[in-house]
């Protein structure tokens, strides 16, 4: 194990920090060679480390620009995948990917659709928010990160448990539109994958805005 | 100067010295250093995440290039970058000259 004091103070930086992998090997790339840089010029890599800064110094800082991005893909997500759902759903309603049988679907079941359909809308507006305000400097990462990561999880359960119901609900026209129609599977997949992804992604947003680089939760 | 005093101005100082042409973060670094006479005194790893927080606003643009046999980071001003540097040293001038009038700079 190398005690080379450049090496040790980016490796301890590197474990205070999460968030999106390329763009943290990225900065630690960047921070050791300019390290390195610093250590040269100094000839004494021990007063570089000092100049350079503690890692509870810098850990904010570099942490504020991971919780960012991480806040920037997750909206990024959110506004592509909830508008293509509910645009996606539309169109295959439309051309003929729907509860067949007699009569309307039940009360309970419009209701919900017309809930699915409003909780997607909103969560794209916002999502475009939060995307707009990630590409600003004034905007708190923490916040942004912590926005995303509610809005989607919320969109996903909403939507997820709507359509669950709506298709227990009305059951018969649901396995009827599984047997007739050859997209409805592959399409009700695909929406479940998706609202996985958003899941899996705003879990990740919100583990890393929880995450306090000094202190190291 | 303390740290403190510096943080709300870096990502104005580190715009200013990224005027002249494009620098990979060891030598913003090192002309802060030079342009301050030595007297900016902060944790010198504290550029490095500000020039992110400079590329995320679109004041910057950052690229991977290999110079002198290493891999280096250098950034650009970008042309909302000049116009973010512009502003704030419109509203530095204007600061700057509200304190000397409060106190009493002659």
């Amino acid at each position: 194990m190398t005690t080379d004091p450049v090496d040790a103070h980016v490796r301890a930086l590197a474990r205070a920090l999460r968030g999106p992998r390329g763009l943290r090997r990225s900065m630690i790339a960047e921070t050791r060679d300019g390290l390195r840089d610093a250590a040269e010029a100094a000839g004494c890599p021990a007063r570089a480390v000092r100049e350079f800064g503690t890692v509870a110094e810098l850990a904010p800082h570099f942490q504020a620009e991971l919780t960012a991005a991480q806040a920037r893909r997750t909206a990024l997500l959110l506004a592509v995948l909830f508008p293509a759902l509910l645009l996606g759903w539309n169109l295959l309603w439309s051309h003929g990917v729907a509860w067949t049988g007699s009569g309307p679907p039940p009360p309970l079941v419009t209701a919900l659709s017309g809930v699915q359909d409003v909780a997607s809308a909103v969560v794209g507006v916002l999502a475009v928010g939060l995307l707009v305000a990630t590409a600003r400097r004034g905007p708190d990462p923490r916040r942004l990160a912590l926005g995303a990561g509610t809005v989607g999880l919320a969109g996903a359960l909403v939507c997820g448990g709507t359509a669950v119901v709506m298709n227990v609900a009305n059951g018969p026209a649901t396995l009827a539109m599984l047997a007739t129609q050859p997209l409805a599977g592959p399409s009700m997949l695909l929406s479940g994958l998706a609202l996985l992804a958003v899941i899996v992604t705003t879990g990740r947003a919100l583990r890393v805005a929880a995450h306090d680089p000094v202190r190291g939760h | 100067m303390k740290p403190d005093a510096v943080r709300g101005h870096l990502d104005g100082l580190v715009l200013a010295v990224l005027e002249s042409g494009p620098r990979h973060g060891y030598a913003v670094i090192e002309a802060l250093h030079a342009r301050s006479g030595g007297a900016l005194d902060l944790p010198t790893g504290t550029v490095y995440p500000a020039l992110r927080r400079l590329e995320r606003a679109g004041w910057l643009s950052g690229a991977w290039s290999t110079v002198g046999g290493r891999e280096r980071r250098t950034y650009t001003l970008t042309r909302a970058g000049r116009h973010a540097l512009a502003l704030q040293r419109t509203q530095w001038s204007e600061f700057r000259f509200v304190v000397d009038a409060v106190l009493g700079a002659t």
